[in-house]
């Protein structure tokens, strides 16, 4: 659609992940990340997908930044010493080769929105109804909810949402058990500084 | 982490800024139908706003405007929101997560059914990012906190 | 009136170009880190203010204008909070401005 403005996103994003890479400063590269985060959202929004480009914005380029942050204020950071830099042509040689892998296979995609690919024919290859063209035709009749996005989350695939909620429940609560120390424990800690104390 | 320095400018803009972001969470969970936007992000936002007044006036301040201790329930209130949800449909006899079964409301069925309880999953989804977030940055902070308090 | 909104917006967001261009300019071409962050601070929120009000000006009285108008507070607020912050914890942190011009002249 605008492929300067996409071409621009993707150079700064390019450039943000190799100075979040390169730089020695562990904060430095956080910080960046969080810019490359936020160029993503820009380039998810610039190819339509709004839905997916905020959920990037907020997360990636809000809340995780600041977890990265306290995460490396709460751990000791290693000595910024040379990492060992043998093998290292074969390393950017592997590298070369496999982005241009990349690049040779995404010429064989077909052109974001195409409508003519056999991903968006109905009947599909297989002769079963397309799911992508169901959702578009039917997704206001079913649930008379325009956002088309919000009833394949909710509705069509309210359990791939429930799963998703499972996961970041059970993320939390790692946390809480690893991380959050207990009544007791903290009792028995201030008793023992006392005791050093006098 | 380093020891809290408190700059007014910063207190008071944060303090004038999370409500609004608070407000505008809310509105995109609540208008998730009809915008981009709906559950996840809209408690992203909640928790980013929750946030901003823990990294800038510290935990004694916040603990007035969100609990410490209120994180994981509400996290897991939320989970169980979007579980009785689709269980309410299987009482209704349906199946499990099949929204034309919520007859909780008399005199509303199909598309419109289906759509409100798109409302309560994605409110469920919300207050579920909202609280495991901000409970992972008290359970990340916890020892500093403690120190401070001591 | 289609054309004199036109012209507000065009006049506004080329300004606001011009001040995020100098903001820029001031990163690269600035000595140390408070004048570079005196200039990304200053332009910067004054380019994007700008921007935003030629947006509004483009949008005319609608429902898409009023939210630009809230996003204009936001920025209003949280750019020159978020500089001083950052300004702020270098100077907590110890980092020394440089004074070369006043050095010379006392001695």
């Amino acid at each position: 659609m605008h492929w300067e403005l996409e071409i621009t996103l993707l150079i700064f994003g390019v450039t943000a992940a190799w100075l979040s890479i390169a730089t020695r400063s562990l904060l430095t590269s956080a910080v960046t990340l969080t810019v490359f985060s936020f160029l993503m959202a820009l380039s998810f929004v610039t190819m339509g997908a709004i839905d997916v480009g905020f959920t990037e914005a907020v997360v990636g380029a809000g809340v995780t930044g600041i977890f990265i942050i306290i995460a490396i204020f709460k751990t000791a950071r290693p000595s910024p010493e040379t990492s060992g830099s043998r093998f290292r042509v074969a390393k950017l040689a592997v590298l070369f080769l496999f982005g241009a892998l990349l690049i040779y296979g995404s010429t064989g995609l077909p052109n974001r929105g195409n409508a003519n690919t056999p991903l968006n024919h109905d009947p599909s290859a297989a002769g079963t109804v397309n799911a992508a063209s169901y959702y578009i035709q039917n997704a206001y009749e079913d649930a008379a909810t325009p956002n088309m996005v919000t009833v394949i989350l909710a509705d069509y695939r309210g359990y791939d949402t429930l799963g998703e909620e499972i996961v970041i429940l059970a993320a939390g609560l790692i946390c809480f058990l690893v991380l959050r120390t207990t009544r007791e424990r903290r009792e028995r800690e201030r008793r023992k500084s006392d005791r050093f104390n006098r | 982490m380093k020891e809290r320095d408190e700059s007014p400018i910063v207190l008071i803009v944060s303090r004038i800024l999370s409500p609004f972001i608070m407000l505008f969470g809310a509105y995109v969970i609540a208008h998730g139908h009809y915008s981009p936007g709906g559950g996840f992000q809209g408690g992203a936002m909640l928790a980013s706003s929750v946030l901003l007044i823990r990294l800038t006036a510290g935990s004694r301040i916040s603990e007035l405007q969100f609990k410490r201790a209120w994180g994981t329930p509400l996290g897991i209130a939320g989970v169980s929101l979007f579980f009785g949800v689709g269980l309410v449909a299987v009482l209704f006899g349906g199946q499990f997560l099949n929204h034309e079964f919520f007859h909780l409301i008399p005199g509303v069925t199909g598309p419109m059914l289906r759509s409100l309880s798109i409302l309560v999953i994605e409110v469920g989804v919300g207050l579920a990012v909202m609280g495991i977030l901000v409970s992972i940055y008290d359970d990340l902070l916890e020892e500093d906190e403690r120190r401070e308090d001591l | 009136m289609t054309e004199i909104q036109n012209l507000v917006t065009i006049i506004l967001v080329t300004l606001g170009t011009f001040f995020m261009f100098v903001g820029s300019w001031g990163i690269v071409r600035l000595p140390d880190f408070y004048s570079r962050s005196h200039a990304v601070s200053l332009s910067d929120t004054l380019g994007i203010l700008l921007i935003l009000g030629g947006l509004m000006v483009y949008e005319g009285f609608t429902i898409n204008s009023a939210k630009i108008f809230i996003a204009l507070i936001f920025m209003a607020h949280a750019s020159p909070t978020g500089s001083h912050a950052i300004a702020r914890a270098a100077f907590r942190g110890g980092l020394k401005p440089l004074f070369t011009r006043t050095e010379n002249r006392e001695q």
